[in-house]
């Protein structure tokens, strides 16, 4: 049988050199040139179609049957939710009100700015809903904490009470109150404070039922042993999500991964194997590169962990800053009394506020009544000064109240682990120091910020931040770079520094990958292959 | 002309990069016969 790519390569030689030198000179020239242009067009046409069919045919043969078990990666997920829900419920470093979400709550309307009054409505609906959970009908005499306040709330919840949602009164009242009383949103937030302060009892008493609860239907005896069964879960899911060929494939398809740089002789695969692979290592022994591909999956672990690090050096930092000179000497711990200091003070400020708004809501300024309106709009405004004023000390108070948590773990040993788990159990006083340390107070930054440093507080393979001392220059390339040697991989610190860790990942990976597609029962070719009938396929569907 | 049938072929000796080539090839060939062809509304006689 012929070989067809050599028959076509000479017959479409030929062709050509007979349609480059067929008459044009007259129509019927062109007639002639054009019939036969459409005659060989369309044996050719035959060609592609039969061996676009072929190509797909083989294409659709390599690929593989799915390598990775889905189902048991979704019941994992389940599990590990279930089991974070416990690690956060259990946590020991934060209190009922984390648990309970007040701090993320007053996160936002710390940030009420960022909202419309719908979102703001929301966040107040937030506050009431946690109340009820635990079993506490908030009423209007509840909002007592400036006459202003009450007038709003009581309006806010006739509508709650009604289920209508229609907040268009209440949206009025707000306009009407804002322009005597700007800092409203900030009073409704003071009022919130208080009464989750005069509940603690009935919050604490909540949470206690909730962890006995969840530990009970997750058969968990503790928060030591709940961390060790999330840990577990963590290094299966990690292995069930490990990437597969037919991860790999899919990447190609999707334009996503480059295959000819997996194949010998690329520039890529000839580099990334030059810096990691040991000079006397044969690449085509499966056993010795079986071995480093091992130290390769670890050394790609603390690389990925030591680029999070890096991502917030600059929080960790502004902690070091904030905190270092407050390191108590050894002999010299003393206990903190900041915090206790500032409740003493806003406890007597708002026993002053409400003498206050006694006077206010009776309509009785002392034995007698009221002279004049005058009498009760000067009342009114000395309320809102004193409420203005508990704002400024309620912020004084927040910063005590993660200051004393800080106190309470402060050292010299202390680690950026115990760092991240501290941030991690406080919601609100993570955002604010995000804030601070990257100088934004844009909300979706800071979120996003936030997320990212909670996936990298919970990952469980974290290990060289768990002996990073905050209060003590490291040099983390260094260490890497020396661990790995010993391995027989020559990573210099240069190979480390920051702009070349992503470089050094992806050399990493391709030398992964590489390893498990030649370890599979398909081969780069056939990759490359299928990425080729692929392209030509979505190209013809595009035309 | 029967033996120009691609059925009279056997693309399975074909290497991978050859069945490619051979596709690309006839792209590349067909493009060129569309490039070439007149319109022959455009022509006086």
């Amino acid at each position: 049988m012929n070989n067809f790519l050599d028959f076509i390569k000479k017959d479409i030689e030929a062709k050509r050199t007979l349609v480059s030198t067929m008459p044009t000179k007259t129509k019927t020239n062109i007639k002639k040139l054009n019939q036969t242009i459409d005659n060989i067009s369309n044996k050719y046409i035959n060609y592609k179609t039969s061996l676009v069919n072929y190509l797909l045919v083989k294409s659709r043969s390599f690929e593989l049957k799915d390598d990775n078990n889905y189902v048991n990666t979704d019941k994992l997920n389940e599990k590990i939710i279930n089991l974070e829900h416990v690690k956060f419920l259990l946590n020991p470093s934060n209190t009922y009100f984390e648990k309970m979400g007040f701090d993320t709550l007053l996160y936002q309307i710390n940030n009420y700015t960022t909202f419309n009054f719908d979102s703001l409505n929301d966040i107040i609906n937030g506050f009431l809903d946690k109340f009820e959970l635990v079993g506490i009908s908030l009423t209007k005499d509840d909002f007592n904490y400036t006459c202003y306040v009450h007038e709003y709330m009581a309006s806010f919840l006739e509508v709650r009470t009604k289920k209508t949602k229609n907040y268009d009164k209440t949206a009025e009242i707000f306009e009407q109150i804002y322009w005597i009383n700007p800092e409203l949103i900030e009073h409704i937030e003071l009022n919130f404070r208080k009464l989750i302060k005069s509940n603690e009892k009935k919050f604490n008493n909540y949470i206690i039922e909730s962890q006995k609860e969840a530990m009970r239907d997750n058969k968990i005896e503790n928060y030591n042993d709940c961390l060790e069964k999330l840990k577990s879960l963590y290094i299966d899911l990690n292995l069930a999500k490990k990437e597969t060929v037919s991860d790999i494939i899919a990447l190609v398809k999707k334009s996503e991964l480059d295959i000819d740089q997996l194949k010998e002789g690329s520039k890529a695969r000839i580099n990334a194997y030059n810096t990691l692979v040991p000079k006397d290592i044969d690449p085509n022994d499966q056993k010795e590169m079986a071995k480093i591909c091992n130290i390769l999956e670890k050394l790609k672990l603390n690389i990925e962990e030591y680029n999070n690090y890096l991502e917030f050096l600059p929080l960790f930092n502004e902690f070091k800053d904030e905190y270092l000179s407050l390191v108590p000497k050894d002999g010299e711990e003393k206990p903190y009394k900041g915090l206790k200091e500032i409740e003493e003070r806003i406890n007597a400020k708002e026993n002053e506020l409400e003498k206050i708004n006694r006077k206010i809501f009776s309509g009785k300024p002392g034995f007698f009544e009221f002279k004049s309106d005058n009498d009760l709009k000067h009342l009114k405004r000395e309320s809102v000064i004193k409420a203005k004023e508990l704002y400024e000390l309620y912020k004084v108070f927040d910063e005590e109240y993660f200051k004393d948590k800080v106190m309470s773990i402060l050292s010299n040993t202390l680690t950026i682990m115990d760092v991240l788990n501290l941030y991690y159990s406080f919601d609100y006083f993570k955002k604010l120091a995000i804030s601070k340390a990257y100088n934004t107070t844009n909300f979706e930054e800071i979120s996003k910020y936030s997320e990212n440093f909670d996936l990298f507080a919970m990952n469980t393979t974290n290990i060289i931040v768990a002996g990073l001392p905050v209060f003590d220059e490291r040099n983390i390339s260094k260490i890497i770079a020396n661990k790995y040697n010993l391995n027989s991989i020559k990573l210099t610190e240069e190979d480390l520094s920051e702009d070349n860790l992503i470089p050094l990942l992806n050399k990493i990976l391709l030398i992964l990958r590489i390893n498990k597609i030649e370890n599979s029962k398909t081969s780069i070719e056939k990759i490359w292959f299928i990425s080729k009938v692929n392209k030509i396929m979505s190209s013809d569907e595009k035309r | 002309m029967k033996n120009e049938e691609i059925i009279d072929f056997d693309l399975s000796r074909l290497s991978l990069p050859e069945l490619i080539e051979a596709y690309e090839d006839i792209e590349d060939f067909l493009n060129f016969l569309k490039e070439n062809k007149i319109e022959e509304d455009d022509l006086d006689e």
